[in-house]
């Protein structure tokens, strides 16, 4: 049996040249092997090849340099979370549901995702200490989205509406339907008055 | 089977075709934003018809930005199982978004350079890509096209946390940046363990091929940053830049040491796998990956010098299957796919190096 030496390991897969097309069996426990793991040694000059199952050849000792790896970020999430919850303190936070989108903190503590963006504003006064668990800070710094003009978000609010209006009258919901109408009048209205005094003011 | 991905497959990846000896050990370069809609669940907790809202409002931004609007649109339900694949291979879209394609789109812009995933984890991920170490090229290019959705959709923001995120682990930033690198010389000298607990102490995260959770295949290796909270995007594409840099020079010592210390041997290895490319009837793709690795090897130590870095990538793009197909504008099963592989990678290695009959 081929032993690992600390200065002789070797991970190769596949590296029989075959990959998932060979019906090998493990050297080890006798298994079909789904994916082969060939492990090469060389003692002096004695060249010893054996096939391998993954499982086996990890449990050997042999290894795949990802396989060290600390769990990636949000697999530890979850614990990183639950750290955070001393039962006494925040009663109110995390007893709180998002009033948006109905999420809580339990579930956000599951889950380790917020269920919407006003998520953020209904845990805020314990995401400081997450934060700076995963990043190692809490406050932003880089890009902003772009200065905001006017126009444009009157533009955007505008079509927002529209998309609205037209939904309601599609689900027959016309109390709603005259309601985003009339806001929409003010809206259009709004626009066009800003986008007629932003041509006069152009040279 | 979509008419515009098999002319697409016909030409090399935009972000695989830089010339020159550059790429030897940065194949690519890629930055992704994760953005969210005001107001919207995000897509895990959303129910249909919020999903299809995200869909309308963005198709409608779209149609509002000349430059989103030069872009390809595909419905979820517009593309294939195949067509699907094909752009996972591309690296356009991610293999989770390919899971339902129930209210989904995807954006891509002329140049197959930027795409943008409508409903993945977040509402909207763009990314761009480009060829060899060049974060920063990258960045700027996914930059011009958030400014785009930041101008026409509402894109939710907090002043303390920045771009909000689905996942905690995204908020700030939104940003991924990773460099795609082959490491060849570092596995086969075993430096590797080293070099990736070092990475890792460094916060950074290294993954294999496909990404989140799957094997190195070709010992082609991802290196990005973990940490989007509190850290400019010019201070983690920096850090990304200057690590990458360091694995790249660890990684020509190593290449260099293996031709002084064990040069017989990396020669044998370089040409059996040249020969089994050249000569074999049926290749899995997983073979193909990793007999190219080698040839790869090859090709950078001056060992084989009839072919380039640029016609070894097209093959590694070609080989797998959903391109394979595309290529060939035929659906096959694995088993005649792999006959089909081992032909046309015969018939480019044929064309490159005309000397020999196989």
């Amino acid at each position: 049996m081929v032993e690992p030496h600390p200065a002789k390991r070797l991970f190769t897969q596949g590296d029989d040249g075959r990959g998932h097309m060979s019906k090998v069996k493990c050297h080890n426990c006798e298994r079909e092997i789904e994916r082969v793991v060939t492990i090469t040694q060389i003692n002096g000059s004695q060249k010893t090849t054996v096939s391998l199952c993954k499982e086996c050849a990890s449990a050997m000792g042999f290894h795949n340099p990802l396989n060290q790896m600390p769990f990636p970020l949000a697999k530890i999430l979850h614990s990183i979370i639950q750290q955070t919850l001393p039962p006494s303190q925040n009663e109110t936070v995390t007893t709180a549901a998002c009033p948006n989108c109905g999420l809580t903190f339990a579930q956000f503590s599951q889950q380790g995702r917020f269920g919407c963006g006003v998520c953020y504003n209904t845990f805020r006064p314990k995401l400081e200490t997450i934060m700076r668990r995963i990043h190692g800070s809490s406050m932003h710094r880089g890009k902003l989205p772009h200065p905001h003009d006017d126009t444009l978000v009157g533009v955007r609010e505008r079509e927002r509406l529209e998309i609205e209006y037209r939904r309601a009258v599609d689900g027959e919901e016309f109390e709603r339907a005259a309601d985003l109408r009339d806001r929409l009048r003010e809206i259009r209205a709004k626009v066009a008055q800003e986008e007629s005094s932003a041509e006069k003011e152009t040279p | 089977m979509n008419s515009r991905f098999v002319s697409m497959s016909r030409r090399t990846a935009s972000w695989l075709s830089a010339p020159g000896m550059e790429t030897a050990v940065a194949l690519s370069s890629r930055v992704r934003l994760a953005r969210n809609l005001r107001g919207l669940e995000y897509p895990h907790s959303a129910n249909g018809d919020t999903l299809e809202r995200v869909v309308t409002y963005v198709a409608a931004g779209r149609e509002r930005s000349p430059k989103l609007a030069e872009s390809a649109y595909y419905r979820g339900l517009d593309l294939t199982e195949l067509d699907s694949d094909f752009l996972v291979e591309r690296h356009l879209i991610s293999p989770a978004f390919t899971e339902s394609d129930d209210h989904k789109a995807t954006l891509i812009d002329p140049t197959e350079q930027v795409s943008i995933m409508v409903n993945e984890e977040d509402h909207l991920r763009v990314q761009a890509i480009v060829p060899g170490l060049n974060v920063r090229s990258a960045f700027k290019i996914a930059d011009t096209y958030d400014d785009e959705l930041c101008a026409h959709l509402e894109i939710d923001y907090d002043p303390d946390f920045g771009f909000l995120t689905a996942c905690p682990t995204n908020v700030g930033t939104g940003m991924r940046a990773s460099t795609l690198l082959h490491l060849p010389g570092l596995v086969l000298t075993r430096e590797i363990d080293l070099v990736i607990a070092r990475i890792t102490k460094l916060g950074l995260a290294v993954r294999g091929f496909y990404g989140e959770g799957s094997d190195v295949l070709g010992n082609l290796f991802q290196i990005s940053n973990q940490t989007t909270l509190g850290v400019s995007e010019d201070e983690t594409l920096d850090n990304i830049e200057l690590i990458t840099r360091q694995i790249i020079d660890e990684e020509l010592v190593a290449r260099r040491r293996l031709i002084s210390e064990a040069g017989e041997q990396i020669e044998d290895k370089i040409w059996r796998a040249f020969g089994i490319l050249k000569y074999a009837r049926s290749l899995s793709s997983e073979e193909v990956m990793n007999m190219l690795s080698a040839v790869r090897l090859g090709v950078s130590l001056g060992r084989i010098e009839f072919l380039s870095l640029s016609q070894v990538n097209e093959l590694l793009l070609l080989s797998q299957p959903a391109h394979l197909q595309m290529y060939y504008d035929e659906e096959m099963d694995p088993t005649r796919r792999d006959v089909v592989r081992a032909d046309l990678v015969r018939e480019k290695l044929r064309a490159a190096d005309p000397r020999s009959e196989p």
